[in-house]
């Protein structure tokens, strides 16, 4: 280590004898202008979509981003990755770029090395991109797409109003573009952690046989007490009344509506209004032994006969509350969340039971909830819409 | 007086240069760029956060 040290200091201490002052200087400007330049070379070369797609779990997102507009379009005009994905900034560039070595690590160690690691990981991956985007204001978008530039007049009428509000706002892209290149990360499985307060609520229910309840989450239905035969599902909110508990088990009752065509398998559960409170398998649902018809009546506006039915489950003991109003915090939590990101939030009681889902699933795409928040928020909606609150027009 | 210096010395004189111009000096750059990279990241991720506009 000492010797080291010492050969170094010689190295730069000691004038040399032979070569002259100008010769060095020379070589040493030569050979700055070379390093600058080789320096420059290799962040450029590392800086295409070449160098990108050279490692193949990147690949995949090279496909995912060809059919798009940024892949390929009228005008020919297309972003790299580094366009999107680099800082145009020198020092962020380089702190980006010490990232990506890791990341190229872990690909040749292996963590994120196939395809389906990569999936995997995948909502961490774009999480991250979209906190970035968000922290700089898309920043990298808006080097090719300037707000004060955009004209909308000339957008689809479906992006003027929303385009016009984030260009007032200056708002970030990534709030309301996410997955515009690549395809989204799965969240529809994802697990809303709201649901788990819903789960401590209804813990805390104490049951007593013969009251009615509110079903806590969606779950199995049984139509033995061993619960073995599966019978088919019931929402969440869905009012039932416990029988009787056994065990792990409890006995319910269902009271609802169904449409006296097909197989009868959704329940609802008003008259008239298609607000699912079950959803039964083909042969319980036919099973007449099960399935209580209690009356008939026409609905006036599809000509359909709609079937007042009762019907006995069995289900895992707990899970309900006796009150619906902390399903409806959390599904009026998500749905302020969600639904006000482009425009202002649609008042619940301007469209009825019948409308919403329509307008809904419309809607829901450009969210990102994942499946039970989705059937949350339209039987929030559905249930809080102009057939109930009477106060509305 | 000039002390008289031995002829392989302005040889190792010649290879030293080199060595420091084209190999040494650039490896040096690299290596302080990248670690300026890598602190900035650092700093990123435990203070200052995704990088803003
Ligand atoms: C290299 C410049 C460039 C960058 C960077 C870029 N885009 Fe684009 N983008 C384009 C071009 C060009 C088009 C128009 C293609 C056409 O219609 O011919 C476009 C189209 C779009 C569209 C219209 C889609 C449609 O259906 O018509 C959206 C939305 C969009 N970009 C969002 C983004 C977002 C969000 C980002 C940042 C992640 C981004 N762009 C980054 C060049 C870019
Ligand atoms: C408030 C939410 C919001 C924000 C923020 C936002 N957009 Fe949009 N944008 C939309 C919606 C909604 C559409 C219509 C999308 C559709 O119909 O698929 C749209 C459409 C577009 C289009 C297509 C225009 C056309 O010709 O129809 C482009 C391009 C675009 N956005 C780019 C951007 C860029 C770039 C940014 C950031 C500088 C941005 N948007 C920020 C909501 C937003
Ligand atoms: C138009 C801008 C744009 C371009 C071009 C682009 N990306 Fe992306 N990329 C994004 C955005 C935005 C995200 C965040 C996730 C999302 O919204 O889909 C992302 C996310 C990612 C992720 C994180 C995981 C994931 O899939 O969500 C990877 C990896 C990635 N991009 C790689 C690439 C590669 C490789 C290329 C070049 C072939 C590329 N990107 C080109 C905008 C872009
Ligand atoms: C990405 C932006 C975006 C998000 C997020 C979004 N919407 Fe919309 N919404 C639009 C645009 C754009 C329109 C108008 C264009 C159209 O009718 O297709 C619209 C129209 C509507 C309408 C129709 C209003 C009417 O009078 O016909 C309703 C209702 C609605 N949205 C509800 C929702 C709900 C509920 C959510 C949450 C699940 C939601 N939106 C989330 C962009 C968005």
């Amino acid at each position: 280590m000492k010797k080291i040290w010492r050969w170094l200091a010689e190295l730069f201490s000691k004038p040399s004898t032979r070569i002259g002052l100008g010769v060095l200087v020379t070589v040493g400007f030569i050979a700055g202008i070379l390093a600058w330049q080789g320096f420059n070379k290799a962040m450029d070369l590392t800086n295409t979509t070449e160098f990108c797609v050279s490692c193949h779990t990147m690949q995949g997102n090279q496909t995912e981003l060809k059919p798009t507009v940024h892949g390929t379009n009228r005008s020919g005009v297309t972003p790299g990755c580094p366009d999107c994905h680099v800082p145009h900034d020198f020092s962020d560039k380089i702190a980006r770029k010490m990232k990506a070595s890791v990341e190229v690590w872990s690909h040749l160690t292996g963590k994120i090395g196939t395809a389906d690691k990569f999936e995997a990981h995948r909502l961490r991956l774009a999480q991250n991109e979209w906190d970035r985007f968000k922290a700089n204001g898309s920043k990298e978008c808006r080097t090719c797409h300037d707000y004060s530039k955009m004209d909308f007049d000339k957008m689809r009428p479906a992006s003027q109003e929303p385009m016009r509000g984030a260009a007032e706002r200056d708002q970030s892209c990534m709030d309301c573009h996410k997955g515009i290149a690549h395809h989204m990360p799965d969240m529809k499985n994802s697990h809303n952690p709201a649901f788990d307060s819903l789960v401590q609520a209804a813990d805390s229910t104490r049951i007593q046989d013969g009251n009615s309840y509110i079903n806590a989450l969606p779950r199995e239905l049984y139509s033995d007490e061993a619960l073995g035969k599966a019978a088919g599902r019931i929402e969440i909110a869905t009012p039932l009344k416990v029988l009787k508990q056994v065990g792990d088990a409890q006995q319910i009752e269902l009271l609802a509506w169904r449409k006296s065509k097909g197989y009868g398998r959704v329940w609802y559960s008003q008259f008239g209004m298609n607000i699912v409170v079950a959803t039964l398998d083909k042969a319980t649902a036919q099973d007449k032994s099960l399935v209580e018809v209690l009356e008939s009546k026409e609905d006036p506006n599809t000509g359909l006969i709609w079937q007042k039915v009762r019907a006995v489950f069995w289900t895992k003991q707990g899970g309900v509350m006796e009150s619906a109003d902390p399903i409806w915090d959390v599904a009026r939590n998500s749905y302020q969340t969600s639904c006000s990101v482009c425009h202002k939030q649609p008042d619940v009681a301007h469209f009825d039971s019948n409308t919403w889902p329509g307008l809904f699933s419309g809607m829901v795409g450009f969210t990102n909830m994942d499946k039970d928040t989705q059937a949350l928020v339209l039987k929030y909606l559905q249930n809080h819409s102009s057939d109930f609150d009477k106060t509305a027009h | 007086m000039q002390e008289p210096t031995p002829p392989s010395r302005s040889n190792s004189d010649w290879k030293k240069m080199l060595l420091l111009a084209f190999i040494g000096l650039p490896v040096t750059m690299a290596a302080l760029i990248a670690l300026y990279g890598f602190v900035l990241w650092g700093l990123q991720v435990m203070f200052f956060g995704p990088p803003g506009a």
